[in-house]
Order: C-alpha cells, then structure tokens, then sequence
C-alpha cells in the first residue's frame, strides 16, 4: 500500500463540513478515478492531498514504493514527487511552451524535450507562448508538464471538463498511453461516470458534502475505451441498475 | 496599419499646431508669444554655443539617480506591503503622508537639513515619488494570481525561479506604469529642485530666464525637455516594454 488516506473532518472556508470520516487507500501505479457530484469537495480532497491546504484534522500518509527494509519502518514519509493537473490548464502564459515546461524540470535537455513534444503530438511548438495554443493543445502541454517530472502520484481535478468531446476523448487517449509507460499511482476526479468507467481500474464514489465514500467499483476490464463503447455502456447500465440512487446523487445539486 | 501611416497620424496634429503658431507669431509681441523659428534658433545656439549640454546631463544625472533610488526603494516596499499585511496596516499611514505632502514642502525640508547640496536634491525628489511607487507596486502585488503559486508549489519551482518567472512577470506591467508616471513627475520635481537651489541644470536656466522675463529661452529649454522625454519614451521605455509583453500582444 503506498498512498493512506484517513480524513476525521475538514471544513470550507465558510465553516461548512466539506469532509468527513474520508478513508481509502492506493496501490502503486494504480488507476482511481474519484466520482462525485459537483460542490462535493472533490477539488477540497486533491488540493489537501497535494498539500495545497494543511488546514484538516487527518492524515495522508506515502509510503515510497520501494520497500527499503528497515529504514522505511523509522523514517517519516517522505512527500511523493507530483503532477497535478488543474481544471484549467494554468500555464504560465509569458513563458513559451519550452520555458513552461524548463520551469518545473531545469534538467530538461534539448533532445528530450523534442521527444516528449513529439509523443503528445506538439512537435515543433516549443516557442510557442500558450495563448497561441487552442484549448486542446494548452492541455496537452499540461499534461506534459505533469508528466515530465516523472511523477509517483498524479492527481488530476477533472482536467478535460471544458474540452469538446472528440478533443476530451483524444486526451484521454494520450493520458491513458502517459500512464500505461510511466504507470504513476493517479488519482482522477470527475463527474462524469462515462469518463470514470473508461479510464479507471477502481471508482470510488464521493457522497454530496460533507464527503465520504459510500460505494466503490472495480472495472473488470483493462485498456482504455471511448466513454460511449458498449462495454462502458454495459457497466454503465450495470451500475444505474445496481445503486439508483448512489447515481442520482450525480446529477442533482449537492445538498450543503 | 503601415508604419508611415501611424507616425502622419501621430505626428501631423503636432505639426499643425507649430504651423499655426508660427502664423501666429507676425501678429502678436514677441516677447510674450515667440515664434517657433525663434525659438528654434535660439535652441541651436544654446546646443552648438551656449551650455545647453552640460545642463542636460546634470538634469539627466539627476533625473536618473533620483528615479532609480525611487523605483528601488518603492518597489521593495510596495512589494512587502502587498505581502505581508502586518507591514501593510503598520506603514499604511506613512504611504498616505508620502503622497500627499506637498513636493515643494520636501525639498525644502531637505535643503535645509542637509543644506545646498546634491545628495539634498536627490534626496529630496526620492522622497517625493517612492511612496507612489509603492502605491502601485502594492496594487500589483495584491493581484498575484494564488493558481499560480499553487503550480509552483506543486511543482517545487525554487524561491528564485517562482520570483523570476511567476511573480515578477505579472508585475511587470504595474512596474512600467510606475516608470512612466516616475519619470513624467520626476523631470518636473527636478526641475523645481534645480530653481531653488542648484547653479546648474535645466530648472536653473529656466529661472536665470524667468529673471528677466525671456519667454524665449524658457520655451527653448522647454522644447529641449520635451525631446528628451520623447527620445526616451520611444527609444528606451517602448522597446523594452514590447519585448517583455511580448506574450500579451501576439495574437
């Protein structure tokens, strides 16, 4: 087990339960999408995980993957290195797409930097600010991004909300390719089942705030699908039959 | 748009301007509305006979130390101020006093403190424009975008890489708001300090020609500064604030 999650409460600024009793745990490399309806605290939980936010009575405990026998027993856990995709792409936009991406990885060289451009499809916009990209292309880079510091845990906060869907389902293409090579523990919020169920091994299902998890789900298959393949339409269907209103809960407003 | 376009646009309203005037001049005493030749003519003997270099650069000198002790001081404190809300409350009141004494109060003050001398004049026109520094500074440092920071802190950007290339590109244009309004109320600060108590620069000959009532010459030193300020607005401040923009202006 690396990643340990045990959330006792944590509250909104406004002093409104945001979590409660949270608990759930991580394998290496493993793929967890987190499905909650919107105003859950689904971006409250990433941001406490990244270390974002401190304020939360708790414990988020990583344990390196590497199990080095007895130091690891004594020594604290160490903080994992990572990517963190944001629900906008948050470039920095006076920094060319290279600057961008030298920012949070100095060693970067030439060489590699061409190739990584080259697998997600931006060869040849390496002195490109962001607001000469499109949405898509900005995304991509930020994926790079996330991607290229070699992350243990990759956190992802609905990252392909705002993208049109052949655009969305491309990217998810190219996260689920990133992934399968890199294999980084990745925790993917969304609330969009389709998505979660063409992504995910394992779904775990927040309830409306205050959140907790009240249901979880293994997708029997491997790879990836499109969010509308007869598979994901089956395990869909599947789920809809088998928890209504856990389901539900997704489409009406959360109840505060 | 062609570039000669622009510069006609520019410049042809200013060119009429000096036309008119220039018919002007037959009709009225040229002691109180001197023609443009006039006091083109007289500007080029100040330049090839008279002086009018030597108190350039002593203005220029002055100009230059005072703006660049201002910028340094305001920015630092602007910045702090924006941060840390402690320093904010505890000199918000000297900011508030800092803009609104009255220059001519300062200078002053600093002349007869430290008497007639350069470091009272430099001093003096520091103090008059570093808290509107400031002022600006703390504007720009209360609008850092915390998203950004967020992926820094992500990210583990050094101090210094999150200076350089978060914060202080998003500064950057508070910073030449505060260079340009420096500068426009600086040269006239200087000026000021320069009549009542300096024997050089541009401020002292324009009071050696206010001593007997010679429009000409003040209008020459005049047209003089406005060169000047035109020179460095758009071979210095434009230039570089197109290359570090940049980023904004292309589509």
């Amino acid at each position: 087990m690396m990643l340990n999650i045990n959330l006792r409460t944590k509250r909104f600024d406004n002093g409104c339960l945001a979590i409660k009793d949270l608990q759930f745990s991580a394998w290496a490399g493993e793929f967890i999408a987190i499905v909650g309806p919107s105003g859950a605290g689904k971006s409250t939980l990433l941001n406490l995980i990244a270390g974002l936010d401190a304020a939360v009575e708790g414990s988020i405990e990583w344990r390196p993957p590497v199990a080095s026998t007895e130091a690891s027993l004594d020594a604290p856990p160490k903080a994992p290195r990572l990517g963190y995709l944001f629900q906008e792409s948050r470039l920095m936009p006076w920094l060319t797409v290279r600057q961008n991406l030298t920012l949070v990885c100095p060693t970067l060289g030439e060489a590699a930097l061409a190739e990584w451009l080259e697998k997600v499809g931006l060869s040849g916009s390496a002195h490109l600010f962001p607001g000469q990209l499109s949405g898509g292309m900005q995304r991509r880079v930020a994926l790079l991004r996330a991607f290229i510091v070699e992350p243990e845990l990759l956190l992802m906060d609905e990252p392909f909300q705002s993208l049109d869907a052949p655009t969305a389902q491309q990217l998810r293409g190219l996260l689920f390719e990133l992934w399968s090579q890199r294999q980084p523990t990745v925790l993917f919020v969304t609330h969009d089942l389709r998505e979660a169920l063409s992504l995910a091994e394992r779904i775990l299902f927040l309830s409306p705030a205050p959140a907790r998890i009240v249901s979880e789900h293994r997708v029997a298959r491997s790879g990836l699908c499109n969010t509308d393949d007869p598979a994901v339409n089956a395990d869909y269907a599947a789920l809809l039959s088998q928890y209504p209103q856990l389901l539900q809960g997704l489409h009406t407003p959360a109840l505060l | 748009m062609a570039a000669w376009h622009q510069a006609l646009i520019r410049f042809a309203p200013l060119l009429v301007l000096v036309a008119l005037w220039q018919m002007l001049g037959g009709h009225v005493d040229a002691k109180l509305l001197p023609s443009p030749s006039a006091i083109l003519s007289l500007l080029w003997r100040e330049a090839t006979q008279g002086d009018l270099w030597l108190h350039l650069s002593m203005t220029l000198g002055r100009v230059g130390v005072s703006f660049a002790l201002a910028m340094l001081i305001g920015s630092a404190l602007g910045i702090l101020m924006g941060l840390n809300k402690t320093i904010d409350t505890a000199l918000d009141s000297f900011l508030i006093i800092g803009m609104n004494i009255p220059a001519l109060v300062v200078i002053i003050i600093c002349y007869i403190w430290l008497g007639l001398t350069e470091a009272a004049a430099i001093t003096a026109v520091t103090i008059n424009k570093a808290p509107m520094v400031a002022v600006t500074l703390r504007e720009g440092t209360r609008a850092l975008d915390v998203q950004l920071f967020q992926v820094a802190k992500v990210y583990r950007v050094s101090a210094w890489n999150t200076l350089w290339r978060i914060i202080m590109p998003q500064l950057l244009p508070y910073l030449f708001g505060a260079v340009r309004n420096g500068l426009s109320i600086i040269w006239k600060i200087v000026l000021v300090v320069e009549l009542l108590g300096c024997s050089n620069g541009f401020g002292f000959q324009i009071g050696s020609y206010f001593h007997f009532f010679d429009l000409a010459g003040v209008l020459a030193y005049t047209l003089a500064f406005t060169l000047v300020v035109f020179a460095i607005e758009y071979l210095l401040i434009r230039p570089i604030e197109h290359r570090l923009l940049r980023w904004r202006t292309n589509p």
